[in-house]
């Protein structure tokens, strides 16, 4: 399809953990066996706790972890085997927003020279990068007197406004950012998501947002991917799914969300447990150590992720027959 | 209800090099037996300060240098060290951010939660009797299979147990008053709702009044009587908790309330708080939100703030006069 931008197919990243001489190593199982794609203009939030895999997906489409098995393409090419020339030409296309801004940018480096990195990778060197970067940051909200200096001067927003400049220098046709406000206090955050939202109406930007925060997806995401353990649980438009969650562990992780509102304080029917082990996940559904409607075929055979009308899946025995 | 903690003009400076930070400038509240305060802020506030001076722990180069804390009618800031720490630990116990940096990691947790109860029993201590109750505290805050636990070492727990055997070991001695700095935010959200849902039921249990110190008003509405807002080391607005969530006054609390991404409503455009916190050595003058207020006029560079004080409800804002 033309109007797809990323097309992942069936994605596992395995990290490899001890093993040596005598022992056989183990397998950490990040991500096992994920499938979705990205529309042209559209944002696609990420949401789950930690160690659900979320990163590791983002990672595995930005070309930092190299997946275990499973196809990604971007417009329509295969991203994981390239030649060094070819990867040269896509990888710029794929920009990514990190969630610590005092660890992302090289303390090193002034702001002139941060922003226009990804360009000069790219091979690009018949334009005035000063200019670049100048308009660059005017984009992000900060202005030509910031070029000379370096992140040390900045607040964690200034800085992460920094980094997103960087991230749209080359005219991205994807970005990935995880969890690019969680570092942030609420009222920066506000401010770097109305700029992303922004910025995303005005170049139309195709983005993968991850984040723990569905709060946070509710407002910038179009539709947002659920995952747990691995996996990817639920799917579909945004407002469906936080509105009338059809997984029962969306339906807990919502209900888990403090509203800050004390009339809305939280019924007390809380998941009990904790997320499992990644090397030894549970057989069958990986939720059913936990689901307060777990039947037997849970325990023993996997859920598809299943099409429940044209936009929205969910892998569950509850909605299987 | 009575009286439990009183804290009046409280004033804890850093005297740094560079100059003085001011990090808890002239704060007042109380606190009733038995009520819980939610104490909320963004980084910088204040907030973890506050709670330190109280527990008479704030470290070098800070001071408390003006105030008054008054604990069951007692002046907190006038004991010698040794009075103190009989107090802490016993009246006065805190649970802190991170489970994983607040255990000693050599020593199993069966020993810790014991030898909190051993510091603050009289006479010679027995540990048979000890090993009972810290069994008996360990399966109260929901560790499970704790015989079996109880010489295990911190890493052998989860992020969500251990900050469940911090809690235990925090109400071992049937403390009045338990301050919890950030509880949850190193947890995941599941995990969170199970940890707040423990500190109601241990409220509920043994009586003890709770201070909880948060960045988010979520939280706050789930678990508080009443809240006060700080920013830039000043009480800016104080009072029951479902006044000021239905009706904030200040400024800085209302936009505070607007910039969260909320699950359960829409927004086109998430209000912001425009700039960042001011430098703590030089605060503006007047109120120290007036640069980033929409409501600013001149007369909020004043030095006396109004203070407008309706029953249990507190402002400090020009708006009111």
């Amino acid at each position: 399809m033309e109007n797809k931008v990323v097309e992942v197919e069936d994605l596992k990243v395995y990290y490899e953990r001890g093993g040596g001489l005598l022992s056989k190593p183990m397998y950490i199982k990040a991500v096992d066996g994920v499938s979705f794609s990205i529309s042209r203009g559209e944002v696609l939030g990420l949401v789950g706790e930690s160690g659900s895999g979320k990163t590791s997906v983002g990672k595995a489409i930005a070309g930092i972890v190299r997946p275990t098995s499973g196809k990604i393409s971007v417009l329509g090419r295969d991203i994981i085997n390239l030649s060094r020339g070819e990867a040269r030409r896509l990888r710029p296309k794929i920009q990514m927003i990190f969630q610590n801004p005092f660890s992302s940018l090289d303390p090193r480096m002034r702001v002139r020279d941060i922003i226009v990195e990804p360009l000069k990778i790219a091979g690009i060197k018949d334009i005035d990068f000063r200019v670049k970067a100048a308009e660059l940051l005017e984009m992000v909200g900060l202005s030509e007197e910031h070029l000379d200096r370096f992140p040390h001067q900045f607040s964690g927003g200034q800085r992460q406004r920094i980094a997103i400049a960087r991230a749209l220098s080359t005219n991205p046709e994807l970005i990935i950012a995880d969890e690019p406000t969680s570092a942030l206090d609420v009222s920066i955050q506000a401010q770097i998501l109305n700029l992303l939202k922004e910025l995303r109406d005005k170049l139309d930007l195709t983005m993968l947002f991850i984040s723990h925060d569905i709060g946070v997806i509710r407002y910038i995401a179009d539709r947002v991917a659920v995952m747990y353990a691995g996996k990817i649980v639920e799917l579909g438009n945004k407002r469906d799914v936080i509105d009338e969650p059809l997984h029962p562990y969306t339906e807990s992780l919502l209900e888990a969300v403090p509203v800050p509102h004390p009339s809305k304080r939280r019924k007390e029917t809380i998941i009990p447990g904790e997320p499992p082990d990644p090397i030894n996940p549970p057989s069958g559904c990986r939720f059913h150590p936990r689901c307060p409607h777990a039947l037997d075929i849970c325990r023993t055979v996997e859920p598809k992720l299943i099409y429940m009308d044209n936009s929205r899946m969910v892998a569950c025995h509850l909605y299987q027959d | 209800m009575s009286r439990l903690l009183e804290v009046r003009d409280l004033k804890t400076y850093f005297f740094l090099r560079k100059g003085v930070v001011k990090a808890v400038d002239g704060v007042s509240f109380d606190l009733d037996k038995g009520e819980a305060l939610g104490i909320v802020g963004e980084s910088g506030s204040g907030k973890t300060v506050t709670a330190l001076s109280i527990m008479r722990l704030v470290p070098y180069p800070g001071r408390i240098v003006d105030g008054e804390i008054k604990f069951k009618g007692r002046d907190l800031l006038s004991l010698s060290e040794d009075e103190m720490r009989k107090i802490r630990g016993k009246e006065i116990s805190m649970i802190f951010q991170d489970p994983h940096n607040s255990l000693n990691p050599v020593y199993n947790v069966g020993w810790q939660v014991g030898e909190a109860i051993e510091l603050h029993t009289e006479g010679k201590p027995i540990w048979s009797r000890i090993l009972d109750k810290v069994i008996s505290i360990l399966r109260g805050v929901g560790i499970p299979k704790v015989e079996e636990r109880i010489y295990d070492y911190p890493h052998q727990f989860s992020g969500g147990q251990k900050q469940r055997i911090m809690i235990g070991m925090s109400v071992s001695n049937n403390p009045d008053l338990i301050i919890a700095d950030e509880p949850t935010t190193a947890l995941d959200v599941t995990i969170q709702a199970q940890i707040i849902d423990l500190l109601k039921e241990l409220r509920h249990r043994y009586g003890s009044s709770i201070m909880l110190i948060t960045h988010n008003m979520g939280l706050v509405a789930e678990l508080c009587d009443r809240i006060a807002v700080m920013y830039s080391g000043k009480v800016v607005e104080y009072g029951d908790i479902n006044r000021i969530f239905e009706e904030p006054l200040h400024p800085y609390t209302q936009l505070l309330l607007e910039c969260i991404p909320r699950t359960d409503r829409d927004v086109d455009r998430l209000m912001s708080i425009p700039g960042e916190p001011p430098d703590p050595i030089s605060p503006p003058r007047g109120c120290r939100f007036h640069p980033r207020c929409p409501y600013a006029k001149d007369w909020c560079r004043r030095d006396d703030i109004y203070v407008y004080r309706d029953n249990d409800h507190m402002v400090s804002c020009e708006l009111y006069r």
